[in-house]
């Protein structure tokens, strides 16, 4: 998902300028959507399988009130699991600029990790699409090896990853020459 | 001497409204959790259509969930016992009194 709004960094450097901002892909976005309809339909589906099967239920003084509890207790885990890793894949965002690469990973409810790495420290740029969907859909994981200690940089399931990895590339070439130039022929 | 204690000699009622307790618990939880999620999105998370619309679908279904549940269980009589213990006094023929019990 490419997004060239041109969004404030808080550090920002001299002569630094945003070149694009990246999500997860959509399709995974739809994909959370679809499995959570699938989970708020299941209350429908017991609603079906007791009605059927066993309505006396439904008529029970003590086991209806239970019923409708433990429905409603449903939904609102649901609904709170839904949103919770609604926020945890949507704060997931990399941006790149003229200079570096800022990662922000939300990992949870109060786990929040930023890291940055300067472009010329970049080695290597890998990209990988697993499956079929993404194949189909391109997009994928892109790898970037630094210089130093520290582990490969991941862009996890970012669209148009080749393309991300070209234009890495690029700002690398012109960070190792010095030249911080207004790159954004994406 | 020998001590013998009867447990149902002390007669204790579970009230059904234990439920409706845990539930109430449980939206509790639910509040906190959203209040922390819907923090983040808009502490950290960028001021797009798509955040927004995000968080006002999922503060809507919430208000709508929680106004329609309450409803649904305020028409219930959460006073009915789901344990008593003298159900199993079976010298006063209790269990015949037990809600739900036909001969």
């Amino acid at each position: 998902m490419f997004d060239k709004r041109k969004l404030p960094l808080s550090d920002r450097k001299p002569n630094e300028e945003v070149i694009v901002q990246l999500w997860p892909h959509p399709f995974i976005f739809l994909k959370i959507f679809l499995i959570f309809v699938i989970l708020f339909l299941i209350p429908l589906l017991a609603y079906f399988i007791i009605s059927q099967s066993a309505s006396w239920i439904l008529e029970s003084e003590i086991f209806l009130p239970i019923a409708m509890v433990v429905n409603f207790a449903y939904c609102l885990i649901v609904l709170s699991l839904a949103l919770s890793i609604w926020m945890d894949t949507y704060l997931d965002v990399w941006t790149i600029t003229n200079r570096r690469i800022i990662s922000r990973e939300q990992k949870g409810l109060f786990n929040r990790v930023v890291s940055e790495l300067e472009l010329y420290r970049v080695q290597d740029v890998t990209v990988e699409q697993k499956g079929i969907i993404a194949t189909m859909l391109n997009f994928g994981d892109l790898y970037v090896q630094t210089a130093g200690k520290e582990e490969r940089f991941i862009f996890k399931n970012v669209g148009e990853p080749v393309r991300v990895a070209r234009l890495v590339q690029k700002l690398d070439e012109d960070a190792k020459r010095g030249y911080y130039g207004q790159s954004q022929t994406v | 001497m020998i001590l013998m204690f009867n447990i149902f000699a002390i007669n204790f009622i579970i009230p059904l409204a234990v439920f409706y307790w845990a539930y109430l618990a449980l939206v509790f939880i639910f509040l906190i959790m959203s209040i922390l999620n819907i923090y983040n999105l808009l502490r950290f998370g960028f001021m797009t259509f798509t955040n927004l619309a995000v968080i006002v679908i999922f503060i809507g279904i919430s208000v709508w969930l929680l106004g329609y549940s309450f409803s649904i269980l305020g028409q219930f009589d959460w006073t009915v016992p789901v344990f008593d213990s003298s159900w199993f006094n079976l010298s006063n023929n209790s269990l015949i009194n037990r809600p739900g019990f036909t001969l």
